[in-house]
């Protein structure tokens, strides 16, 4: 449930070089401390987004991020808590604990098991459904790692200080979509307008309701 | 002086009987107070130890309570962590999940359990589950998805907990409930199992804040309170609230049930029966009752015995008391050496002492003062232990009167008559045995003996007489004594007023005016002095009634050979006595002076009888016996007068010569005067007394009478003939008639008229009569004479 949101938008106001077609969005929790691992994202094309969770139009372009496609386990933790993968990539689960691991996931249309593997053992998995993944460890309970499989090429993810950045969107009026897993509300997620501008970046505020879950660690 | 209290101390009669009731109503009131006291004490323990052991069973309720959810918890929690359980959740995959749960529920024996998912949807195998999750139900798992405590499912109240399914992460819950209260109660039941002391557990459930309502069913469980009653029968009591439940003579401790949603409230009341537990106690008490019971008895036993022994020598001395005041000798045992003891010892003194003194006493009433010797009362004393074994024939008694004995003590002093008396006693005592002397009067010894026949007696008393007449030496001096003895017979005479000593004494008298040394009690020379006591009174009283009369005895004149007088002699007719004779009463009414009133009377009458026979034809004078001691009376001669004169009647005075030896000159002046005023004298009993021709010659008497004793025995020849016929010519040659009294033959009177005599009267010539009879016998006279003539 979204308690709150509150969209700002400043033009030209900030100082800094600005770039044309770039949002700057900041994700706080109610409290007012920054929010990490919130996934800002753009929708792909004007034209209508495939729905989430369904398998991605064969011959679609495969957006390719700067981060690595990986999910290392270690010391009992998913690293990272979340990872933003595009559409029927594939993902790497190295084990850098010296036990075994049993990672599992039961979303719809990402559902995968990792049967025991150990220390230095890689599975990896292909997300072919757009949405979340909630990745677990039969094992271990307390392990919580979330994949969310997007679509757009235009996404970010907020770092600790609960910024993120996307670069090079076409202008114009955007819906911006931040999803969180502890996020209150449907699908976790909240979107604002925002408008993007050549002249400088857009720059947006979220204000993101969370409900941790006890015991998991990330 | 103390005030008054307000209350009356009740009286006992038994001082043992006060100090035992006092002693038992002390001990009983102890009694009473320690079995108060218990039984408070008991009733506060029951309580104390029904709240310690609720406060006990609360702990082991929370155990049980906790070790119950940690089960449900744990089980709930291996479900939910299942791998494959969270698959077939997260997948939706209904028959496993329902397939699970069956497993589950059979292996652990749950009442429900169940799976909600995150948007409230409820999967179980029980059909009659709402396929919905409640609202309190969603509250409580989103608030706590491992939420415990008290769920009501379908109006029923379940202990349940909840675990969460997370895949990884939360996608529902499995909720596990087992039923409370009833046959589910049934494990709470154990808690009843492990209380020391009875219980038992009823739960009440409150949703939203509405009422309390028992969750019991219609069992014997059944506190049989409404949720509303609750409230008002708590109470606070350290830190904790009871509930009050006295219809089953119980409380209740009230355990707060941790609920599952938070709507809803639990609680849990543990009942104890604090009847039962005082059963407990019942048996202590019974047994302090029992105890005291036996106590009381021992008590009141033991102070009886030991107020017997304080009140026991009061008693024995409260009864030598009254003994003492009954006149015996009493005496107290002393035991021991206590108040008591010293009271009873000087008790013991004081009655010897007492004792010592009577007999003081008694020895002092019973001897005479002057000589020692026993006095009356010790004499009659021993005549009545006498009598106690001797017949009343055998007993005597003796007096002994010493004679002169006035003289003898006017000439020796009281003090030496006493001793002459002692000594007499003593001689008398020495001289016989078995006699008893003693001292009766001054001059008299008495002595009682008994005796086999009156003989024997009379030489007792003899012998007594001889032993008192020996000669006494007092001193130097010698005194002659003569004694006279009297002598009476214990069962003679006893019905005369007198004792055997009186009689005795009498008898002396008697023996002494017969010149005996020893004579016995003359019955008949005693008479009846106690009637002569009341003489007087009774002739006064029968002159008033008549009893008292005139007699006439007509006198025959010798020559005409007719009656020309007649004597008047009183007469008393007694009705109880019949005749009294005149020796019986003039004398007497002499000595008392009653004959002055008694010859007024005698000369009334004879004035009268005289006018009365006067009128019959019988004109004779008649002659009234006068006192000596009257005619001296001038005062008597001048009434005696006056009544004659004025009845114009014909009296003769009769006296005796000896009425003019007292005062010879007055009774002849009065005689003279008498004579002047024709009233005729007359001498009276000539011869018997003391004659004196002296007196003879001056009274100026016109008859002179021969005493009867002259003539009575009159025959010829004998001396008194001659005696009588010089009389007679004696009493001619002064100038005076001649009669003759006592005649009572023929003879007589023969040698009378032979003699010369002038009248004669006797039983020969006629009786003294009464009036009718002598005027009969006038008539007769003159009839015969008449005839004769």
């Amino acid at each position: 449930m979204i308690r709150a949101l509150v969209i700002s938008a400043a033009f030209a106001a900030l100082a800094g070089p600005a770039f044309a077609g770039d949002l700057v969005v900041t994700v706080t929790k109610a409290d007012g401390a920054p929010l990490a691992d919130a996934v800002v994202s753009l929708p792909a094309a004007p034209a209508a987004p495939a729905a989430p969770g369904a398998p991605a139009a064969p011959g679609a372009p495969k957006p390719a991020f700067a981060w690595k496609q990986e999910i290392a386990q270690k010391d009992k933790t998913f690293m990272p808590f979340v990872l933003v993968t595009p559409v029927g990539a594939t993902v790497s689960f190295p084990n850098f604990d010296k036990f075994r691991h049993h990672v599992y996931s039961f979303s719809k249309g990402n559902k995968f098991e990792l049967d025991l593997y150990g220390k230095d053992e890689t599975r990896s998995v292909a997300f072919r459904a757009v949405g979340t993944a909630a990745l677990g460890c039969n094992i271990h309970d307390e392990m919580v790692a979330f994949v969310r499989v997007v679509d757009t090429p235009w996404v970010a993810k907020t770092d600790a200080s609960g910024r993120a950045e996307i670069k090079g969107a076409p202008d114009g009026k955007v819906r911006v979509s931040v999803w969180h897993p502890y996020a209150k509300g449907k699908d976790q997620s909240a979107a604002v307008d925002a408008v993007l501008s050549p002249d400088a970046a857009a720059t947006v505020s979220v204000v993101i309701d969370v409900a941790a879950p006890r015991a998991h660690r990330h | 002086m103390l005030p008054r209290l307000p209350f009356h101390r009740p009286q006992f009669r038994k001082l043992s009987t006060e100090l035992t009731l006092v002693f038992a109503a002390l001990f009983g009131a102890v009694l009473l107070i320690i079995a108060g006291a218990v039984y408070l004490a008991v009733e506060k323990n029951s309580r104390d130890a029904v709240k310690a052991e609720m406060t006990a069973s609360s702990a082991v309720f929370d155990r049980l309570w906790k070790l119950r959810a940690d089960q449900l918890s744990s089980t709930a929690g291996v479900l939910s962590r299942d791998f494959g359980f969270r698959q077939a959740v997260a997948t939706a995959d209904k028959d496993t999940i329902l397939s699970a749960l069956e497993n589950i529920q059979s292996r652990f024996n749950l009442n429900s359990a169940f799976i909600v998912d995150l948007d409230g949807r409820i999967i179980s195998l029980d059909d009659n589950m709402a396929h919905l999750a409640d609202a309190p139900l969603m509250a409580a798992l989103n608030s706590d998805p491992e939420s415990s405590g008290v769920l009501m499912l379908r109006g029923a109240p379940y202990q349940s907990v909840a675990a969460p399914i997370n895949a990884p992460t939360l996608i529902g819950w499995v909720v596990f409930g087992q039923r409370l209260g009833d046959a589910e109660l049934g494990e709470l039941g154990e808690l009843e199992k492990l209380s020391a002391i009875p219980l038992k557990a009823h739960l009440y459930i409150r949703a939203d804040k509405g009422r309390w309502t028992s969750m019991d069913q219609a069992t014997p469980k059944q506190i049989g309170v409404t949720g509303e009653d609750l409230a008002g029968r708590v109470f606070h009591e350290s830190d904790r609230n009871f509930i009050q439940i006295p219809e089953n003579d119980s409380i209740a401790g009230v355990k707060t049930l941790k609920p599952f949603s938070p709507g809803v409230a639990a609680a849990l009341l543990l009942e104890y029966s604090i009847k039962d537990i005082q059963a407990k106690y019942r048996s202590m008490l019974i047994a302090i009752m029992a105890i005291g019971a036996v106590g009381l008895v021992a008590l009141i036993i033991g102070s009886w015995f030991v107020s017997r022994g304080v009140t026991g020598p009061i008693s024995a001395l409260h009864g030598a008391a009254s003994q003492l005041a009954r006149g015996d000798l009493a005496e107290v045992r002393i035991a021991g050496r206590n108040e008591i003891a010293e009271l009873a010892s000087n008790f013991n003194a004081m009655s010897a002492e007492i004792a010592a003194r009577e007999k003081r006493i008694i020895h002092l009433a019973q001897h005479d003062n002057e000589t020692g010797l026993p006095n009356r009362i010790a004499l009659e004393n021993r005549l009545t232990v006498m009598r106690q074994h001797h017949d009343r024939s055998r007993i005597f008694g003796v007096s002994v009167g010493i004679d002169r004995f006035h003289q003898v003590r006017s000439a020796i002093g009281h003090a030496l008559s006493a001793r002459l008396i002692a000594e007499i006693a003593g001689g008398v005592s020495h001289q016989l045995n078995e006699v008893f002397v003693g001292r009766v009067t001054s001059g008299t010894i008495g002595v009682v003996f008994h005796a086999d026949s009156k003989t024997a007696a009379e030489r007792v008393a003899a012998l007594i007489g001889e032993a008192a007449s020996q000669p006494v030496r007092l001193g130097p001096d010698r005194i002659d004594v003569l004694a006279t003895v009297g002598l009476a017979c214990d069962a003679d005479d006893a019905d005369l007023k007198l004792s055997l000593l009186e009689r005795a004494e009498v008898a002396v008298g008697q023996a002494r005016i017969r010149r005996m040394r020893v004579g016995e009690f003359d019955r008949a020379a005693y008479g009846d002095p106690a009637a002569a006591l009341s003489l007087m009174s009774s002739m006064i009283a029968g002159l008033d009634r008549g009893e008292l009369f005139l007699a006439h005895q007509p006198k025959l004149d010798l020559r005409s050979g007719r009656i020309t007088s007649a004597e008047s002699l009183l007469r008393w007719k007694h009705p109880d006595r019949g005749m009294i004779p005149p020796d019986a009463f003039i004398g007497m009414a002499e000595e008392t002076g009653h004959i002055r009133p008694l010859t007024d009377w005698v000369l009334d009458r004879a004035i009268a009888d005289q006018r009365r026979l006067r009128e019959d034809g019988c004109d004779i004078p008649l002659s009234v016996n006068i006192s000596g001691r009257l005619i001296a009376s001038e005062d008597f001669a001048t009434r005696a007068l006056r009544q004659i004169r004025r009845a114009n009647a014909k009296i003769c005075f009769e006296i005796t010569e000896t009425a003019v030896i007292d005062n010879p000159q007055l009774a002849i002046e009065v005689m003279k005067e008498l004579s002047a005023a024709g009233v005729g004298l007359s001498i009276d009993d000539y011869g018997s007394g003391l004659s004196s021709l002296s007196y003879l010659r001056s009274i100026p008497a016109q008859e002179l009478k021969i005493d009867r004793m002259f003539v009575q025995t009159l025959t010829r020849g004998s001396s008194d003939a001659l005696l009588v016929k010089s009389t007679i010519d004696l009493a001619h040659s002064l100038g005076m008639t001649i009669t003759a009294e006592g005649v009572e033959s023929a003879e007589s009177l023969a040698i009378l008229q032979t003699m010369g005599a002038d009248t004669a009267q006797g039983y020969h010539i006629a009786w003294p009569l009464p009036m009718d009879a002598m005027i009969a016998f006038w008539k007769e006279a003159a009839t015969g004479k008449a005839r004769s003539g």
